[in-house]
């Protein structure tokens, strides 16, 4: 600093040590209302806290809650036992009718009557005998069932209905077990 | 750090609380408010900053600029009607200066001049905080220190002390 400068200073002193003498005024500011907004301030403040570290720790959580939910979901997912709740498919053998009874020789129909009858000539009865029979003959029926007899009473009368087991009718000793044999056996008994 | 106490806090006010409202009002027509609000913004800090003072006239620096952003809308007519009068300092008996007019003479300086005058005699500041607060380089806030404490005395009618002289002609 040079002799110039410390004289300026030097000649500035006095006025700074004047002006320094003032006392700025200090009832412009109200204690007690400061210290009152002071104390509400600390108040909020407290609050504002405890929210924002509520609000810091909301998300985490949430995610940490969200994460636990699906890691048990996905490993119930996994270990889950065998239920019996979803479709299974079974396979069941068809069962193995026990051979009927064979019609007496007397109700046995001749082959020929199992060909289709000229349809000009049949009356809408006997069409229809003529249509549960071929119908029958595709789609067998089981033995001694409603179906056997209908078709055996629409095609031959009532005369064809079987007699009651005791009524002295013979009784063959074991039915055809498919049509074939049927067919053989009728064949048999109309030549016979 | 802790949190300002209700002591510390009182202390701030009686120390620095006067030159604060001081400092402010070479901005804004409510020094006052601006303070208070300097003080309210220190409670609701979570630590206490490094320099208590120095952050205290920082604060009331950018409130009382932002005051008196707000008050420009204000005609100037009705800013001089409401200050019209209100002294500066408290008035002494035996002092040096009129205060009034110490008062007047240091309102016509420009505002950085009165600013740097305010904040060193007053605030206590060193220049390098002065130097921070404004944003200026030390040199420059010294300058201005010098040249309005020149012109304080040039208008008050302070003789500068004859400097004694070793030897005389």
């Amino acid at each position: 600093m040079s002799a110039e400068e410390e004289n300026r200073l030097d000649d500035l002193k006095e006025i700074e040590a004047a002006l320094a003498s003032l006392v700025p005024r200090g009832d412009r500011l109200s204690r007690d209302r400061l210290m009152f907004l002071a104390g509400q301030a600390s108040v909020a403040r407290r609050g504002q806290d405890g929210a924002v570290r509520a609000a810091r720790w909301a998300w985490p959580s949430a995610f940490a809650a969200m994460s636990a939910v699906a890691a048990s979901l996905l490993v119930a997912l996994l270990v889950r036992p065998e239920t019996g709740s979803g479709d299974r498919i079974a396979h069941v053998s068809a069962p193995v009718r026990p051979p009927a009874e064979k019609p007496a020789a007397a109700d046995r129909t001749p082959a020929s009557s199992l060909q289709p009858p000229d349809s000009s000539l049949q009356t809408p009865d006997s069409r229809l005998s003529a249509h549960v029979q071929a119908t029958s003959l595709r789609f067998p029926p089981p033995r001694d069932s409603y179906h056997e007899l209908l078709a055996r009473v629409l095609d031959r009368g009532l005369d064809a209905w079987k007699p009651p087991a005791g009524s002295g009718a013979t009784v063959p000793a074991a039915a055809p077990a498919t049509y074939r044999e049927l067919l053989e056996t009728l064949l048999e008994t109309s030549s016979s | 750090m802790s949190r300002a106490s209700p002591e510390l806090l009182g202390r701030l006010l009686d120390e620095h609380g006067a030159a604060l409202v001081l400092y402010a009002q070479q901005w804004c027509e409510t020094p006052e408010d601006v303070v208070q609000e300097a003080f309210l913004a220190l409670v609701r800090q979570a630590a206490l900053p490094e320099n208590l003072v120095a952050w205290l006239y920082r604060v009331v620096r950018n409130e009382a600029l932002s005051a008196s952003r707000a008050s420009g809308r204000r005609s100037k007519r009705e800013a001089a009607v409401a200050h019209a009068g209100e002294p500066w300092f408290e008035p002494r008996e035996g002092e040096r200066l009129d205060a009034a007019a110490a008062a007047r003479a240091l309102e016509r300086l420009p505002i950085e001049q009165r600013e740097t005058i305010v904040a060193r005699l007053w605030g206590g500041l060193s220049f390098d905080q002065i130097a921070e607060l404004t944003g200026s380089a030390k040199s420059t806030v010294h300058r201005w220190y010098e040249r309005g404490l020149a012109t304080l005395r040039e208008r008050l009618g302070i003789c500068p002390q004859k400097k004694k002289t070793g030897s005389t002609t």
